[in-house]
């Protein structure tokens, strides 16, 4: 009997103390734990003006703070829905050519140095100048006047004319740098200083390593004035196969990875470890005609005709191409704009997949078949080449299904596989017939002008097809240039429809991407022009920490 | 002696002057420079495109671009990569180590497993069991690397558990083991792709082996060995290595080339830090002086590995000394 | 003299076994369009019919694109052994005309044609390659037979040199020079005739060399490109995702089967010309 009290005592006891445990772990719930992230690329710089790829763009920007942030409505008119981030405010001049930033007092260098006024002015100064090489650079330049510094915590920005994403385009490309560290340093060695290699920041996580081929790993700023990250230390690995990647994320030796492959969904999704996210997507892919002959000069001998252009898109049936290469993870594409941005419109009339129609109109414009299951005219066979870069993987898969299905309308297609390089050269240099490409874009519908308009038309630009038409290029400027959403809209609307009608490229996918993680990992909704921009309020679920999770050496 | 490591040295710097003097042509000759795809966004003007180009050089004639290239190469400049935003020499001194472990690893493996294996083969000459395990090694003659590679990951990785997928070290808790544990994860990494090499390097020397001892035992001898029941290989495993030898250590340095090849697949497939990766990375985002340290790099390797093997043999065994 | 030494190595289970395999692989190179069930272009069902597992109706299963993978085979032997056959033709044809220039010339163009042999060999060949692909861009078919022939040849011109060495000094080519036969005529009619044997070793050796080479090329993304079906490039395609193991294995066993059966046979052959030189002597 005696013997039961005591057991039951100590047992009491036992919880009592299990309690204050609990109580204790509550205190910190989800500090603490280490991220891994699959990555295939490493970053190539972290000097936040010359970064490009995702992983650097990644890093630099849990590394720096922005200014400010765009909220989660992803709104790019104006500076509604935005966050504060090393602006605690900000106001209009009169006029509203000026923005006035008022910088947090509490942020600071991670040498210590106070963030200041003359850090916005010089990183515009960086930005800017052309011997650092920012690809944003011509557009601040095109933004932005001039920056005037009132006292060391507030300066004021002028902008050159009055547009709807001005403030959008300047807050979302500018990261302020710091000029205690970099004012002496050569412009144009910038991107290859030692800062640009071990950058310091003034963002929730500082640098701790970047070993090349290996891992970049930053880990939380104690004490950040934002308040600090829940987790401890971020990592990315590298590897450069696709495979290998997926199969660190099966194992578990990752906890992350940003896009998924189609193919892999199917087994993620079955993996009781991992949880599937959807995220907006911001890319899309298509078939682009060139219109013009560059060796001649003249109109393409097949593609200068609007008529053969739009039966080809009538000969393809996307939502099978679609399906084939992406299971449920792609959708047809609807025009030269994805879903997720605010100027899309599904509702445009589209080509729909019509074999007969097709067949009748080729037909009808003096493509007969002959002998061999071709088209021919005055003895001019319907052939063309098609040129796919192999650096991706999707367009890869996707180029075979496009040539068999017009095989059987009658139509040659000649599949080359460049690799990256060559292709850029090619669709530069105008050097083709058609080609498949990819492009990626930001919540703003502005890249549309680069893209499709006459002027990108010129040489170097990126309407690689020479698509001109002058109606569709007043829509688009008249889009971008109004002030509210809902006449921007209806101009972009306009656009889209022409540009459907005119049938210079065959859009045929949107990607839906999907990040696949462990369960172990809470993230909240990810943003999807910048999925990483939430990791500072990510966690580890508590009883699912492993070792990695706790142990690691603080000092670099 | 002295002559001969002399004459070989001159050998090897000729050879290597005329790889890469044809690497540095071929490479200057192709599509696209480093800029070509860096800077390849609609936002960037071809102002910024040219003076990156001229601040590097990319616009000057292919002379000029080869003179001042072989000069910096005098003075130990290797030049800048782009693609991994550090200087060549930093790459290399991060990368060619790893090559080096992986593939000594893989090296000393096969030797000692080829060795063992080629002189057992001998010894039961004839035998059904030494029949399996010609075949066996043919087999794994006859597999390319990455299909070992991939078959390796695909067992031992992905469907046992036993090993990590990739990389060289376990990227969140290396930094905070003890010296034992951190060598301890490095074998763990290291087990498959230099167990994959080891075994093509194995089925090799095996072979180099068997007709070896062969050539040196006598079939009576064999005989006795054998008769004499389990010293039988201690006698000749000791007898066999003291002949082929120099043989061996020649033959290392034929498989160098080979191996080195193999390390490319491999060391891309297991995500292994090394050079061979790197190389193929370069070649996608024309790092042109990228490619052409890792040509460079290799050739030294293969060149310098050589003729240590050459040396390394005719001090081993003296009846190759008067060959060269 | 030749067949004897043929007929010799044949003599084995072995090797009948693996010139089987090779003619079976040959006829598939040659007769694709007959003996594939269906056409490799074709997918019938690009999104449902996509990724099957071996079945009656496609034994090997079928690919991404719902296209069988038996007839991706047999036309990628067409392509696969296309390449290797011709690249080693070239290949042995520039290592036969250089080792026997040097074997035959000695002095200075000997020494100056071994350096070169040395430079090309102290490049593994894997590299060389990759940084070649760097340079010329993507590769046609010819181009990349262009290039495996052009690095391939060392081996041949060693051995050949080798060989012309030893034959050159026999009693009846010295007997040749005795009587005032021009030495092109030794050559062609004394020498060259002796090398065949070494000629056929020194191209299983370089076929055996060059398949898997041209596939890890393609496995790498800088060899043949799809669509053009090679083994090497199936293999590229299917390697991605572990649970479609069909896309690997069938085109991965074909490689294996027909390397192991050229170095088989090449094993054979080499003994059977030790055996008629032990003969001789």
């Amino acid at each position: 009997m005696r013997l039961l009290l005591t057991t039951l005592q100590r047992g009491a006891k036992r919880s009592l103390a299990a309690a204050a445990l609990a109580a204790a772990a509550c205190e910190n719930a989800g500090r603490g734990g280490t991220l891994i992230i699959a990555s295939g690329q490493d970053p190539q710089n972290l000097f936040p003006p010359t970064t490009d790829r995702v992983v650097a763009r990644a890093v630099t920007e849990l590394l720096f703070d922005k200014l400010a942030d765009v909220g989660p409505a992803l709104n790019t008119i104006g500076a509604a829905g935005f966050q504060p981030r090393l602006a605690r405010s900000w106001d209009w001049s009169r006029d509203s050519l000026g923005v006035t930033f008022h910088l947090d007092p509490r942020a600071r260098w991670q040498d210590g140095h106070a963030v200041r006024a003359a850090d916005v002015r010089f990183a515009l100064d960086v930005y800017t100048d052309t011997l650092v090489g920012s690809r944003s650079g011509a557009d601040l330049r095109s933004r932005i006047d001039s920056i005037s510094v009132g006292d060391s915590l507030t300066c004021t920005v002028w902008f050159k004319e009055r547009t709807p994403e001005n403030f959008y385009n300047l807050v979302n490309t500018l990261i302020p740098l710091p000029v205690h560290l970099l004012g002496r340093t050569p412009r144009d060695s910038l991107e290859r200083s030692d800062f640009a290699r071990a950058p310091v920041g003034n963002g929730p996580f500082r640098f701790v390593r970047w070993e090349p081929l290996q891992r970049v790993e930053i880990v939380a700023t104690e004490s950040f004035y934002r308040g600090r990250a829940k987790l401890d230390r971020v990592i990315w690995t590298i590897a450069p196969v696709m495979t290998t990647l997926v199969q660190q994320l099966f194992a578990g030796e990752a906890d992350f990875m940003d896009e998924l492959p189609p193919a892999d969904l199917p087994a993620a999704a079955g993996n009781p470890d991992l949880r599937i996210v959807r995220r907006a997507s911001y890319g899309y892919g298509f078939l682009q005609f060139n219109l013009h002959d560059n060796e001649r000069s003249a109109a393409h001998r097949l593609f200068g005709d609007r008529e053969l252009r739009r039966a080809l898109t009538r000969a393809l049936d996307r939502a099978t191409i679609v399906r084939s290469v992406f299971d449920s993870l792609g959708v047809v594409a609807r025009g030269p704009f994805v879903r997720a941005q605010w100027a899309a419109d599904t509702t445009v009339a589209q080509l729909g997949f019509d074999r007969a129609a097709a067949v009748r109109t080729l037909d009808s414009l003096g493509w007969r078949v002959g002998s061999d299951g071709i088209r021919s005219r005055a003895g001019i066979p319907l052939e063309f080449t098609v040129i796919v870069s192999t650096a991706s993987k999707n367009r890869t898969r996707l180029a075979p299904l496009v040539q068999e299905q017009w095989r059987q309308a009658g139509i040659r297609v000649d599949l080359q596989s460049l690799d990256d390089n060559a292709f850029n050269e090619r669709r530069r240099s105008r050097r083709f017939d058609a080609l498949l490409n990819g492009l990626a874009t930001t919540p703003s519908p502005s890249g549309i002008r680069q893209s499709w308009t006459s002027s990108g038309a010129k040489e170097g630009g990126f309407n690689a097809g020479r698509y001109e038409n002058a109606v569709f290029d007043a829509e688009v400027d008249s889009g971008l240039a109004a002030g509210a959403p809902r006449a921007a809209k209806a101009h972009f609307r306009a656009a889209y429809q022409i540009i459907a009608d005119d049938a210079p490229a065959i859009f045929l996918y949107e990607p839906v991407t999907v990040a696949a993680m462990s369960r172990r990992l809470e993230t909240g909704p990810l943003r999807g022009d910048a999925w990483w921009s939430g990791i500072p309020a990510w966690s580890i679920v508590a009883n699912e920490r492993r070792r990695r999770d706790s142990t690691f050496s603080r000092s670099p | 002696m002295r002559r001969l490591l002399v004459s070989r040295a001159a050998q090897s710097a000729v050879v290597i002057a005329l790889v890469a003097t044809l690497a540095f042509v071929l490479i200057h000759l192709a599509p696209g420079d480093p800029f070509s795809t860096s800077l390849d966004d609609p936002r960037v003007g071809s102002e910024i495109r040219d003076r990156q180009r001229a601040l590097f050089g990319y616009d000057r004639p292919l002379p000029e671009q080869y003179v001042r290239w072989v000069g910096n190469l005098a003075r130990g400049e290797l030049g800048y990569s782009h693609t991994l935003g550090s200087p060549v020499a930093e790459v290399l001194r991060d990368t060619v180590p790893h090559t080096l472990l992986l593939m000594g690893t893989a090296l000393v493996l096969g030797l000692i497993g080829g060795v063992a294996l080629g002189t057992w083969q001998a010894s039961r000459r004839g035998s059904v069991a030494e029949h399996a395990a010609g075949a066996a090694i043919l087999f794994a003659l006859s597999v390319p690397e990455f299909l070992l590679a991939l078959g390796a990951l695909a067992l031992f990785a992905i469907h046992l558990r036993w090993l990590p997928v990739s990389g060289m070290v376990d990227p969140a808790m290396h930094d905070s083991m003890g010296l034992v544990r951190r060598v301890a994860d490095v074998v763990r990494h290291l087990a498959l792709p230099a167990g994959t090499l080891a075994l093509v390097t194995a089925a090799g020397v095996s072979r180099y082996q068997r007709t070896a001892v062969l050539a040196v035992l006598p079939e009576d001898f064999l005989r006795s060995a054998r008769a004499k029941g389990a010293r039988r290989s201690v006698v000749l495993v000791r007898h066999a290595l003291r002949n082929a030898l120099g043989p061996l250590i020649a033959i290392c340095g034929l498989l160098l080339p080979a191996l080195l090849g193999g390390a490319v697949v491999v060391e891309r497939i297991f995500a292994w830090p090394g050079m061979g990766r790197m190389m193929v990375d370069a070649v996608g985002g024309r790092d042109y002086p990228l490619v052409l340290a890792g040509v460079l790099a290799g050739s030294v390797l293969v060149a310098v590995g050589g003729a240590a093997a050459d040396v390394l043999a005719s001090l081993a065994d003296p009846r190759l000394r008067n060959r060269t | 003299m030749a067949p004897l030494f043929a007929r010799r190595a044949l003599r084995s289970t072995g090797a009948r076994m693996a010139v089987g395999i090779l003619a079976l692989f040959v006829l598939c190179a040659v007769a694709a369009k007959q003996l594939a069930p269906y056409d490799p272009r074709v997918q019938p069902a690009a999104d449902t019919g996509k990724n099957q597992p071996p079945s009656r109706a496609h034994p090997f299963g079928t690919d991404g694109a719902s296209r069988d993978v038996l007839s991706r085979l047999i036309y990628g032997a067409r392509v696969s052994l296309g390449v290797a056959g011709s690249s080693v033709l070239l290949a042995v044809t520039v290592g036969a005309l250089v080792g026997a220039l040097a074997g035959f010339a000695g002095g200075w163009v000997d020494a100056a044609a071994m350096r070169l042999v040395d430079a090309v060999l102290s490049v593994p060949r894997l590299l060389l390659l990759i940084a070649l692909v760097a340079s010329v861009g993507p590769l046609s078919i010819g181009g990349i037979i262009l290039l495996l022939g052009l690095t391939g040849w060392p081996v041949t011109s060693r051995i050949v040199r080798a060989e012309v060495r030893t034959l050159r000094e026999r009693e009846y080519v010295h007997a040749a020079r005795a009587t005032g036969v021009p030495e092109w005529r030794i050559l062609a009619a004394h020498v060259l005739p002796g090398v065949i044997p070494q000629l056929i070793v020194a191209a299983t050796l370089a076929l055996a060399s060059v398949i898997p080479t041209e596939a890890s090329l393609s496995y790498l993304g800088l060899g043949l490109r799809p669509p053009t079906p090679s083994w090497g490039n199936m293999i590229l395609e299917g390697s991605d995702d572990p649970r479609t193991w069909w896309l690997v294995l069938f085109p991965g066993l074909a490689i294996v089967a027909t390397v192991l059966s050229v170095n088989a046979l090449g094993d054979r052959l080499r003994e059977a010309i030790d055996a008629r030189q032990y003969q001789r002597r």
